[in-house]
C-alpha cells in the first residue's frame, strides 16, 4: 500500500471513529431525537476494526501513533491549511512538505498531517 | 445559534435531486470545495446514512457529519418542491434539508448544540403541518427558519 493510499484509509478510519463516538454519545439522541440501532453500530464497529487491522498490518508504527494521538487529542490526523497544522495551529517549517514516501507529522504536536487539494 | 450558521450562499431553493445520493451530492456541491474534498464529504455523509436515515419524518432530513474537509461548522439548507425519497422514518418524501458539517475537533460541543437547534426548528416546522416550499429568495427561507427557532 502506498503512503498516499495509507493516509486516505487512515482518515477514513478517523471518520468511522468520529461517527461511532458521535452516535454512542448519550447527548446525541437526547438533542437530535435520532436513535441509532445497536446492531448497526456493532456492524460499523466491525467494519472499523477490519480497516484498523489492515492498517496495523501495513504500517504498525503509524497505526499505533494514530491510536496514541487519538487518546491524547481525540483524533490522530489533521489537515494542513495555509502551511499550518490545524490541530495545534503552529506554522509549519518550510521544510515540512507532503511526500509520497513518508508519513509526515507536525513537529510541534506530533499529529499526522494530510494535505488535501 | 442558527442565525450565525445560515448563509444566503448556502441555500438551494429548488433542488433537482430525486434520490438520497443525488440530494447529498447537490447539497455538498454548494460548498466551495475541490472535487476531492466533496467526494470525501459525500462518503462521510453516506456513512452516517448507513446507520439509519437522518430523514426524521414529516418531510425533513438532517444529514450530518464531522469531516476533515471543512474549517468551520457549516450548514447548507435545501428545499425540494417535488420531494426526495430519503428513506425517512415515516416513508414520506423530504422537502426540507439541513446539512450540517463540523470539523473533527469541534470546540465546546458546538456541533451537538447546532444539531439540537436544527432538530428543534424541524419539530416546530413539522408541527405546522405542510412544509412551505415556494420561497422567492434565500433571505425568505432564512427568515422562515428563524421564525421557527424558539430557543
Amino acid at each position: 500500500m502506498s503512503k498516499r493510499e495509507y493516509l486516505r484509509k487512515l482518515y477514513l478510519l478517523q471518520d468511522l471513529d468520529l461517527l461511532i463516538q458521535q452516535v454512542k454519545d448519550p447527548e446525541y439522541e437526547a438533542k437530535t431525537g435520532l436513535k441509532v440501532d445497536e446492531e448497526r453500530i456493532r456492524d460499523l464497529e466491525n467494519r472499523r476494526n477490519e480497516l484498523a487491522r489492515e492498517l496495523l498490518k501495513a504500517d504498525p508504527v503509524t497505526y499505533q501513533k494514530y491510536e496514541m494521538l487519538k487518546r491524547r487529542y481525540g483524533r490522530g490526523i489533521t489537515r494542513v491549511v495555509n502551511h499550518m497544522c490545524t490541530n495545534c495551529f503552529a506554522a509549519l517549517p518550510a521544510s515540512v512538505i507532503p511526500r509520497d514516501d513518508e508519513i509526515i507529522t507536525c513537529p510541534n504536536c506530533g499529529i499526522i498531517l494530510i494535505w488535501l487539494e | 445559534m442558527l442565525r450565525e450558521l445560515l448563509r444566503e450562499d448556502r441555500i438551494i431553493l429548488d433542488m433537482k435531486a430525486k434520490t438520497k445520493e443525488e440530494a447529498l451530492r447537490e447539497l455538498v456541491d454548494v460548498l466551495d470545495l475541490s472535487d476531492d474534498k466533496k467526494e470525501i464529504l459525500f462518503k462521510s455523509l453516506m456513512q452516517r446514512e448507513v446507520l439509519g436515515s437522518t430523514g426524521i419524518g414529516k418531510g425533513i432530513a438532517i444529514p450530518h457529519s464531522r469531516s476533515i474537509v471543512v474549517d468551520n461548522i457549516t450548514l447548507v439548507v435545501g428545499v425540494s418542491r417535488e420531494g426526495v425519497d430519503f428513506e425517512s422514518l415515516d416513508g414520506k418524501p423530504v422537502h426540507l434539508f439541513f446539512m450540517l458539517i463540523a470539523t473533527p475537533n469541534d470546540p465546546s460541543m458546538k456541533y451537538l448544540t447546532a444539531l439540537g437547534a436544527i432538530a428543534r426548528v424541524s419539530r416546530s416546522i413539522a408541527h405546522e403541518g405542510e412544509i412551505k416550499t415556494d420561497f422567492s429568495s434565500p433571505r425568505e427561507l432564512i427568515d422562515y427558519i428563524l421564525a421557527h427557532d424558539h430557543e
